[in-house]
């Protein structure tokens, strides 16, 4: 066999190397700022572009795409060419799609806190660079696929198949999830609404978890681990279950994000049984990854990138545990829209992305830079101010989100709540936050010192830009077509086409059966007669909302339990959202629910707590909204908007869309002079005045609906502006 | 956007169990197909990523 001599592509390693490195400080940095300003508002820097609906998802943008996802390219760009024992298919590939990677990054860090933002979590930016996302993940695909056709090993080992999993899953959720017609250049509304856009976006938001902070880390793990510890993986036979099994039952999962929420039940039971089988594969992968390490347990103790590896599993196995008891519904019903989900996703991401990324670091800038690593005492001293940093986090956030989930629910002997006002079970836990802030910071410190050594390290070494390799050329077949060769999982293990296939096939059928019968169904989701399409000062309101990025403090969705009705109202329908795109449920409450907010307060209240939360609500954690009184609505665009909604099927008449503007003006005017009589002077074209337009419709509608049904019961006859 | 073809459906409840026996049929096959994998070739694929591990590796 005639050998082929050949070189591997370090340099693009080197940049991805350097980019996640770099990405992590900042969005950690990021996250320590969001972090300081829930207990203390004023570290928004008084500035709107810093504030904390416009940076939280900065940030987590920032640590999954930036820090994670140039992680992820820099293990596969290593991996792949060893394994593939080729150079990558295409330089020039290479090239375009690190720097167009960066600049989905750049345009990220530009526009969220400009405030352009779809509101759908981890898929919040906007159209054009949704477009910029595809072209650059189809780059990266076909490098992929292209180095893995002129491979000169036949098989593909296991890394590979979690590598392509990712690649044809986040393609498929990616552009599934942010199909929107554009308004303007940086506004769009998803073609999906209210239940049916709640579903898609949390197959999406539970899927990229599964297919961006999942797989393709279990693919760096099947690589780099065994490649650290110098010994083959435990078992090949379960890393094949683990793969296929975990592929196939993740996408099914997506529904545990919505339980009691408003969504048919036979959704929400598919969410919640799936999410308990996933514990099977999570941890056979977990196990195999630990048992690789079986009797080099001495040299785990001195190495510390075996430390970072052996800490990186656990965490995975910890949160990938506690993901499905999260998932049953009893639990759910405790734990939702707390600070446990936040303690789960940072043991994942803390633990689990961070210490794998930091491990694979470690050992691999020394081997591009030809020499040892720095200091490999800093290095030790990094694991353990990381470890710290992680129980630093998650233990106070635990504790958070266990207290405040029991406040909300606890009632009095004589059967009222115990704690009514909201805000007082925030105020309970606001020292659990400043120790989590301290927690993070010390994760912080770990990462900067991290960064410091790699880069001496790569300081004192120089980079092998082109590692020269060689291996024979990849023969035509030579074994035989015994049944076992034909049918065995070897087959499809040296066919990249076939298995991407079989990869789709997998990740389909979940997606299908969960979509067709909510799409399909009208008796999924009954409508209700008096819910009604926003007027256009009400729309101008709520994109207002979702600009600020409301939707991060404040869900709008009542459970369906007495503690949540007793306290905010009647529970969410299905119906009620049926001319909501995108839709606002939210996650996680900072703030209490707004979903029956509409007339619980009079306008004016809403205008000064809005300018100055701490006004009506003494020690509130709200941040302060004063430039929503010096802005004016954009009524250049508000036909646009309600002509782009009645494409999507909002009911809205032409007259509706030719006269937005004049209505807006209109219904804004009514609101200013009802302001001026509780002596509050604004301008009728400030955004702040749609805003209140908007929060005073929300569940106003049921109301309404109420009224007809029941005509002994009449809380306070609603009238519905006629714009 | 979407269409509302149908008014209802019958038997929703039967989706679950589909999707259960649908993994439960996947999962039965692919547990089989490893299992009966070749030692030999077992052995040989999960020492890929070693290749290029110069030296002693631990058999
Ligand atoms: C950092 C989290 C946070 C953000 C962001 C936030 N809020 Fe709040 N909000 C709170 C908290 C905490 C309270 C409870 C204390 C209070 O009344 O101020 C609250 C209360 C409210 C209330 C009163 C609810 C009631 O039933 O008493 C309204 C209305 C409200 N917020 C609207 C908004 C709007 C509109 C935005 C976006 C422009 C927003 N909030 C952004 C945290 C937040």
């Amino acid at each position: 066999m005639a050998m082929e001599t050949f070189s591997y592509d370090n340099k693009i390693v080197r940049n991805f190397a350097f980019a996640t490195a770099i990405y992590g400080v900042v969005g950690m940095a990021v996250g320590l700022l969001v972090a300081l300003q829930i207990f203390e508002p004023a570290a928004n820097l008084g500035s709107q572009y810093t504030t904390f609906g416009r940076i939280r998802p900065l940030h987590t943008n920032a640590v999954i795409f930036a820090f994670v996802g140039n992680g992820i390219f820099m293990g596969v760009y290593y991996s792949l060419q060893r394994l593939c024992k080729a150079r990558m298919f295409s330089d020039v590939l290479s090239k375009l799609h690190f720097w167009g990677w960066q600049l989905i990054i750049v345009s990220a860090v530009v526009t969220l806190p400009l405030g352009l933002t779809t509101s759908k979590e981890y898929a919040e930016l906007e159209w054009p660079i949704d477009i910029l996302i595809t072209v650059v993940w189809v780059i990266f695909g076909i490098n992929m696929i292209g180095t893995i056709m002129k491979r000169r090993e036949k098989h593909m080992y296991v890394a590979i198949w979690f590598y392509l999993a990712t690649f044809l899953t986040v393609a498929m959720l990616h552009v599934v999830n942010s199909l929107g017609l554009p308004v303007s250049l940086f506004k769009s509304y998803s073609v999906f609404a209210g239940v049916q856009d709640a579903l898609v976006q949390w197959w999406y938001g539970h899927n990229a978890v599964a297919f961006f902070l999942t797989t393709p880390y279990l693919g760096l793990m099947y690589y780099f681990l065994p490649k650290a510890a110098n010994r083959p993986v435990f078992s090949y036979r379960l890393s094949i279950i683990h793969f296929w099994a975990l592929i196939f039952i993740y996408i099914w999962a997506g529904p545990h994000h919505l339980l009691y929420n408003a969504l048919p039940d036979w959704a929400q039971s598919l969410g919640t049984v799936f999410s308990i089988m996933l514990i099977a594969p999570s941890w056979g992968g977990m196990l195999n990854g630990l048992l690789t390490l079986r009797g080099a347990w001495d040299r785990v103790r001195q190495d510390p990138i075996l430390k970072f590896m052996v800490v990186a599993v656990t965490a995975y196995g910890m949160a990938t545990f506690e993901g499905p008891l999260l998932s049953v519904k009893s639990i759910n019903a405790l734990t939702h829209f707390t600070d446990w989900t936040i303690a789960h996703v940072h043991v994942g991401g803390l633990g689990w992305n961070g210490f794998l990324t930091f491990g694979i670091l470690y050992w691999l800038i020394p081997r591009i830079y030809q020499t040892q690593l720095y200091s490999v005492k800093l290095a030790n001293a990094h694991f353990w101010i990381g470890t710290l940093g992680i129980l630093g986090y998650a233990i106070p956030m635990y504790w958070a989100g266990l207290t405040q989930g029991l406040m909300w629910k606890q009632f009095t002997d004589e059967g009222f709540l115990q704690y009514p006002i909201f805000l007082e079970t925030v105020l309970q836990i606001v020292p659990m936050y400043m120790f989590r802030a301290i927690g993070g910071g010390i994760y912080l410190i770990g990462a900067i010192v991290g960064v410091y050594n790699l880069v001496l390290t790569a300081r004192q070494g120089t980079l092998l830009a082109e590692e020269q390799a060689s291996a024979p050329a990849l023969v035509a077949d030579t074994e035989p077509d015994t049944a076992k060769n034909v049918y065995g999982h070897r087959w499809i293990e040296s066919r990249p086409v076939q298995f991407l296939v079989a990869t789709l096939i997998a990740v389909t059928i979940g997606g299908v059966i969960e979509f067709v019968p909510a799409f399909l169904i009208k008796s999924n989701v009954p409508t209700i007669e008096s819910v009604q399409p926003y007027t256009a000062l009400e729309l101008s309101g709520r994109d207002i909302y979702i600009r600020e990025g409301c939707n991060t403090c404040h869900s709008q969705q009542v459970r369906p339990f007495r503690s949540e009705t007793e306290r905010y109202g009647e529970y969410s329908k299905p119906g009620e959202f049926v001319y909501d795109h995108p839709f606002l449920w939210g996650s996680k409450r900072i703030g209490p629910d707004l979903a029956r907010i509409g007339d619980k307060y009079p306008d004016a209240w809403h205008y000064n707590h809005m300018i100055d939360p701490r006004s009506m609500s003494p020690g509130s954690l709200m941040p302060p909204y004063p430039w929503l009184a010096d802005q004016s609505i954009d009524l250049s665009i508000i036909g646009k908007k309600l002509s782009v909604m009645k494409t999507l099927g909002v009911p809205y008449s032409d007259e509706e869309v030719s006269s937005a503007a004049d209505n807006t003006m209109a219904q804004a005017r009514e609101i200013s002079e009802g302001l001026a009589a509780s002596g509050i002077n604004v301008e009728s074209d400030r955004e702040i005045v749609a805003l209140i337009a908007y929060l005073q419709r929300l569940g106003t509608d049921l109301k309404a609906q109420r009224v007809s049904d029941n005509k002994q019961y009449k809380p306070k006859p609603y009238v519905r502006r006629g714009y | 956007m979407y269409r509302q073809i149908l008014e209802s459906i019958q038997g929703i409840e039967i989706y679950p169990v589909m999707s259960f026996v649908i993994f439960m049929i996947v999962f039965v096959l692919i547990s089989y197909k490893a299992f009966r994998m070749k030692s030999s070739s077992v052995e040989e694929l999960s020492y890929l990523p070693l290749e290029d591990n110069h030296g002693n590796i631990k058999k």
